[in-house]
């Protein structure tokens, strides 16, 4: 029974000796963790000060001369580096303890950069901490340069700069005494290295942005100029064309048989055609560009609404349409008076276009009050689909309704007439109805003119 | 400035083009028009034409190779010979400051192609006389 009793009460101590252990264990355990706990965050609070004081950094380099000295203070350090290598170039900023007594950074051009077995220590996603640069083994051997040597570097603590292409630098921290890294220190380090890792790829994104909107502006613009080569190129041929048209047609060749005119009428037709095409082009050119100057004149409706009358009367007479002009006197723009009038051509050369023989054109315009002025062109025209007038300012649109040889044209009048307006800060309203017509109003900037008052 | 041509009775148009069609049609114009014609195809002939050939008239491209219209105009402007000859400018560009640049360059006129070859012999004839005047 003794026998038996023994090693019960023996194990029963040795239970209850395991258990008191265990426990006792349990408590030292505990507060080893609150102090390991303590450490932790306070290591996650450095390394969140120290990425705000990156963050805010206006530059690389600022935030590469942050960085180093926040880390050095940080961590008791004799020595803390940034060191960037990228094909083949090495750039450094350091920071070195009596710096902030001096309230001088140290130039980076005063420490040589580290020797290339420091970074051989780290890979994209490995840190290095070499209690013992004199020890190393892998550091036998390497030219650990003045920087290292000079100050007696001893501790040392190696947390790469990745970047997708792998490690492209290094942020580096060092302890003239042989004073160990810990885990919390790596960690601090660490994430200094990755703040920074993430602003170099920030600026090497924006860098490629930037050289990606360059590009296409550059392309805009070539574009731009093309269109305007272009159009100046078909002006020397269309020379020719409409020149020795114009000399048959006036009898210097000879005389004209009625057949012969009749063709040489299409020819001259087609001509013109080409050459307002080309017009259109270089005006879309130049809205593209940017290069339409819009200088702001006061100008009178009634002259405008004249010029425009006297340029499409031909057009006028030749579709048997009638057409009327009315303005209010006083009524003034604030425009550009050549674009002004491309817009009133423009709009009353579609409406003549569109109108049947016997229809009516009728061109106004009246002060809106509050400093604008409407511009309306109304026809009895053959009108536009419902269902396409949305896009009628689009280029290069034609409604399908325009398929007469007198309808005739590229589609651009109405997508230049819209720039011209938008450009004055106006805008372009369009009301129609198939079979009945169309009424165009463009609503621009302007004035009823004072009267001068009579002497 | 009296007649610049004593002696001659049907006026003489120096022609500076070098697209040798448009070139040829304006040659054809004049001369059906009773005017004669020494007609080039670069900058350096025109210059070379306008100081030795004493014409009534300048009609530069101002687009040529070598030698622009601008500059030969600018040139015939600032020597004494040829300072008083009426110059036109034939142009593809028509751009408000190309004619405003036309005229710096002291163009007494500034024709916009595509033109009327009977629009550019009435403005020749304009040119004319305002010399004689």
């Amino acid at each position: 029974m003794t026998e038996w009793l023994l090693p019960a009460g023996y194990l029963l101590a040795l239970v209850a000796g395991t258990l008191l252990g265990v426990w006792s264990g349990r408590r030292h355990a505990d507060v080893r963790l609150t102090g390991e706990q303590a450490a932790e965050s306070a290591a996650k609070e450095t390394s969140r000060r120290i990425s705000g004081v990156i963050r805010a950094c206006p530059d690389l380099g600022d935030a590469f001369d942050a960085a180093a000295a926040e880390v050095g203070r940080a961590l008791g350090c004799d020595l803390a580096y940034v060191q960037l290598v990228r094909r083949g170039e090495r750039r450094a900023t350091a920071w070195r303890r009596g710096d902030d007594e001096t309230g001088r950074p140290s130039t980076a051009a005063a420490f040589l950069p580290l020797p290339d077995e420091v970074f051989s220590l780290v890979g994209p996603e490995r840190s290095a901490a070499v209690d013992d640069v004199r020890t190393h083994p892998a550091l036998q051997g390497a030219d650990m340069s003045a920087a290292v040597t000079s100050l007696e570097i001893v501790s040392l603590l190696v947390c790469p700069i990745a970047s997708s292409s792998g490690v492209i630098g290094a942020v580096v921290a060092g302890r003239s005494s042989r004073q160990p890294f810990g885990h919390h220190d790596v960690g601090v380090v660490e994430s200094v290295a990755w703040s920074l890792g993430r602003a170099l790829q920030n600026r090497a994104i924006q860098a490629q942005q930037d050289a990606v909107v360059e590009r296409l502006e550059a392309l805009d613009r070539s574009k731009s100029d093309f269109v305007a080569s272009v159009s100046h190129e078909l002006r020397t041929p269309l020379t020719s064309i409409a020149g020795y048209l114009e000399m048959l047609l006036d009898g210097d060749g000879g005389p004209v048989t009625g057949g012969q005119r009749e063709m040489l009428d299409i020819i001259g037709r087609n001509t013109q055609r080409l050459q307002l095409l080309i017009e259109d082009l270089l005006t879309i050119g130049k809205i593209e560009s940017g290069a339409l100057r819009t200088d702001v004149d006061d100008v009178r409706v009634a002259t405008l609404l004249a010029a425009a009358e006297a340029a499409i009367t031909p057009a006028v007479a030749a579709a048997g349409v009638a057409l009327r002009v009315h303005a209010e006197d006083d009524v003034v723009l604030s425009g550009d008076r050549r674009q002004l009038e491309q817009v009133l051509l423009n709009l009353l050369g579609n409406a003549v276009k569109f109108t049947p023989h016997g229809g009516t054109v009728t061109a106004s315009a009246h002060h809106v009050g509050e400093g604008w002025v409407e511009l309306t062109v109304t026809d009895s025209g053959i009108g536009i689909p419902r269902n396409e007038q949305g896009q009628l300012f689009t280029r290069f649109f034609r409604a399908s309704n325009a398929t007469e040889r007198a309808a005739q044209g590229a589609g651009l009048g109405l997508s230049i007439v819209s720039s011209i307006v938008s450009a004055h800060g106006g805008e372009v309203t369009l009301e129609s109805t198939e079979g009945e017509g169309t009424v165009v109003s463009v609503r621009l900037p302007g004035h009823a003119l004072v009267p001068v008052a009579a002497p | 400035m009296s007649d610049a041509s004593p002696g001659r009775t049907r006026p003489l148009v120096l022609l500076a083009e070098d697209d040798p069609d448009v070139r040829d049609m304006i040659e054809r114009k004049l001369r059906g028009d009773d005017m004669d014609v020494i007609a080039v195809s670069d900058g350096v002939a025109a210059l070379h034409a306008a100081k030795t050939m004493r014409p009534d008239l300048v009609l530069l491209d101002v687009m040529m190779p070598g030698m622009t219209g601008l500059q030969i105009c600018h040139e015939l402007r600032s020597n004494v010979a040829t300072d008083n000859l009426p110059v036109m400018l034939i142009t593809a560009r028509a751009r408000a400051e190309d004619i405003q640049t036309g005229y710096d360059a002291g163009a007494d006129d500034y024709i916009v192609k595509p033109f009327s070859p009977r629009d550019l012999v009435t403005r020749i004839r304009d040119g004319l006389m305002a010399v004689r005047r």
